[in-house]
């Protein structure tokens, strides 16, 4: 018996969302980490402690292996990516059937941007376009003219997520392979071409996603020394030595903002308001949605650091304690995505043994199914609240420490009143849309 | 020279959002959201309604024909014949052939089986009055119609032997008229392990889908189909129309 189902999906790939949480665990979760906010205002340390933590030991002293491991993992992730780039055109046109949903929508932005939290930068090393435009580097002599201010300056990044966010969360056909195919085909020829005119270290500055995932590395306990070896340290320290500018701020922020709506289009209230609407309609009303609660996270923070700039007399405020915002995106990611990357993810596995929807077997995994039960939906909900629980306090460490490095006593505390709002808001957000 | 680059940027930028629109113009219509399974680009030459391919104008289109008897406990036997039909295995997949296809079968409404043979047994029925019910469809999945309705024939068996339906522990029922769903998004929220009864009523003809539980149900215009399973995996799951393009209710499992 062989059944072939296809399916539209509201998010990207899904179907299934996690069940609400009771309101009183999340109301005493909010109130929880709003106290243990205060308490880290007056009670904490006075002197910064993360900069000292940033040194780290070195773990491994095989150069030579290092290497080898590293080629190897990049010609699987270039290899990955063909397959998948061409399942998109010759596979099932079927979400579910093609291998390509799950890869981008579940591996990739899910499962990179989570283990890039643990394992450090490493996709800056495997990444295809890394690889691509490194060859092409390669292939031809030095590039010298100076790049254009827009490319130099980063906000280039920000397009490529804006659109990617607009596929998952609003366009009505985002997640159908044949989109999907053209969105890589166009980005990467458009990485390329800025490759081939100005270098690839320029054009890296546009590969949005590298530029997310090297920002959540440094929240990883592993991360690369200044002689490129990879060292060791505490977990999350790493965000002291972030120079956070513009740009990476707000794609922090669309980040957060893609996130929160996706919490947003599945409570009810939303799921009553979009209840009918198909196609070009649907596509409208989730890129307003989308747009809104982006606009309302941005928004925030932007005001919150006008009022701090003014507290503190520096401009630089909103750069200083961007770093906030990482582990506040971390905790965001997991909560939501969790179950989608242990759960759904395993199609991943199963699609590989035949990306192209032709009956083959190739690693023995094509008949094997979701176990979607692997992990209990009290665990689920446990690991929920406490993703966005310890974010939201690590956001807060790190300001305070940031805050007592920089300034006397009296003007750290006044700094991160402003902060603290709109950590308190997020979180709060985060507690409210994980309620149904 | 920075003013030339802009424009090619902002150029490809556009490219980007016309070549996914255009890429997928016939998806974007409500009607070819469902069991389409190749690219309708290659179907010009049919009449190509989305989820259906209509072939009234062939002298001799397809017919079939189901017959069948209770064979064991809870087991039916059925047979099929088909005419001006070749049956062509579903995997691995091929694209729409004139005068190639398979069979779709339907249990009390729920799609059960995709079949190139002719004769199948199905097992694990209630005891109870059934019906079963076979399509032809194309090679890429899109059931054969004759002047708007599928060519498909049914046929109803008691099963006297066999287990008991289990008692529902939960029910709804969902209607869809006028294109939203009657009185909004319905939510049916059950405990795990419970029965659960889901009863379906759409003023058009679409394809009910379960997400996760993959259970789908055909449904005609005007007519009730009731869906029962039991509820064992925890979780939110949507149950949307294919044709219409939307979810219609939220199936909370805890």
């Amino acid at each position: 018996m062989v059944l072939i189902f296809n399916s539209l999906f509201a998010h990207g790939v899904g179907g299934r969302s996690d069940l609400p949480i009771s309101e009183w665990i999340a109301a005493w979760s909010g109130a929880m980490a709003l106290l243990l906010s205060f308490a880290a205002l007056g009670l904490l340390w006075h002197q910064p402690r993360f900069p000292k933590l940033l040194n780290g030991h070195l773990i491994s002293k095989f150069a030579k292996t290092g290497q080898v491991i590293t080629a190897t993992a990049r010609l699987v992730v270039l290899v990955l990516f063909f397959v998948v780039l061409a399942a998109c055109f010759i596979g099932p046109d079927n979400t579910v059937a093609n291998i390509a949903p799950t890869t981008v929508f579940i591996i990739f932005w899910v499962g990179v941007a989570i283990s890039s939290a643990i394992f450090g930068p490493f996709w800056k090393t495997v990444s295809p376009w890394e690889t691509l435009g490194k060859l092409l580097d390669k292939s031809r002599t030095v590039v010298t003219r100076p790049a254009p201010s827009w490319l130099t300056s980063g906000w280039a990044a920000l397009i490529p997520i804006t659109i990617f966010h607009w596929l998952e969360l609003a366009y009505h056909d985002g997640s159908s392979p044949r989109v999907l195919g053209w969105s890589i085909l166009i980005y990467t020829v458009f990485l390329l071409a800025l490759a081939w005119r100005w270098g690839w270290a320029e054009a890296r500055k546009a590969e949005g996603f590298g530029v997310l995932f090297q920002l959540i590395a440094a929240i990883s306990p592993i991360f690369k020394g200044e002689d490129n070896r990879l060292k060791v340290r505490l977990p999350f320290v790493g965000i002291s030595a972030l120079n956070m500018s513009g740009p990476s701020i707000a794609i922090v922020l669309a980040a957060l903002g893609g996130t929160a709506f996706d919490g947003v289009s599945r409570t009810g209230w939303w799921l009553d308001l979009a209840v009918g609407k198909s196609g070009g309609g649907l596509t409208v009303v989730n890129t307003l949605g989308l747009a809104w609660v982006a606009l309302i996270i941005g928004v925030a923070y932007h005001q919150a650091s006008r009022i701090g700039s003014r507290l503190t007399s520096n401009q630089n405020f909103a750069q200083i304690f961007g770093g906030s915002l990482i582990p506040i995106l971390i905790g965001y990611d997991v909560a939501h995505y969790f179950s989608l990357l242990i759960l759904e993810g395993q199609a991943f596995k199963i699609l590989l043994s035949d990306p192209y929807g032709q009956g083959w077997n190739i690693f023995g995994t094509a008949d094997h199914a979701i176990n979607w039960t692997v992990v209990s939906t009290t665990v689920i909900g446990w690991v929920q609240i406490g993703s966005i629980v310890c974010g939201h306090l690590l956001g807060v460490l790190f300001a305070h420490d940031r805050s007592v490095e920089l300034w006397p006593k009296r003007t750290a505390l006044r700094s991160q009143y402003p902060m603290l709002m709109v950590m308190v808001l997020y979180t709060v957000m985060g507690l409210v849309l994980m309620t149904g | 020279m920075v003013e030339v680059i802009k424009k090619i940027f902002f150029a490809l930028i556009v490219a980007t959002l016309i070549s996914c629109s255009s890429s997928t113009a016939d998806d974007a219509s409500p009607t070819s959201m469902a069991m389409d399974h190749n690219d309708s680009h290659d179907h010009d030459h049919d009449h190509d309604h989305g989820n259906n391919l209509d072939v009234s104008q062939l002298t001799d289109p397809p017919t079939v024909s189901i017959s069948g008897a209770a064979i064991e406990t809870g087991e039916v036997n059925l047979n099929f014949a088909v005419k001006n039909l070749e049956l062509v295995p579903i995997s691995p997949p091929s694209e729409h052939e004139s005068g190639q296809g398979h069979l779709h079968l339907y249990v009390d409404g729920v799609s059960v089986a995709m079949l190139h043979e002719t004769s199948y047994v199905v097992t694990d029925l209630t005891k109870g009055l059934h019906n079963f019910r076979v399509a032809i469809s194309t090679n890429d999945h899109r059931e054969y119609h004759v002047d708007g309705k599928a060519i498909s024939d049914s046929i109803s068996i008691e099963i006297e032997e066999g287990e008991e339906t289990p008692e529902v522990d939960k029910g709804i029922t969902v209607e869809v008229k006028n294109g939203t769903v009657v009185d909004g998004l319905q939510r049916l929220t059950v405990d795990v392990g419970e029965q659960v009864s889901i009863t379906l009523l759409s003023d058009e003809d679409d394809m009910f889908h379960l997400h996760v539980y993959d259970l789908e149900v055909s449904l005609t215009a005007g007519q009730p189909e009731t869906l029962q399973f039991q509820a064992d995996i925890p979780g939110v799951f949507e149950g949307e129309l294919h044709e219409a393009g939307y979810q219609i209710l939220a199936l909370e499992v805890s």
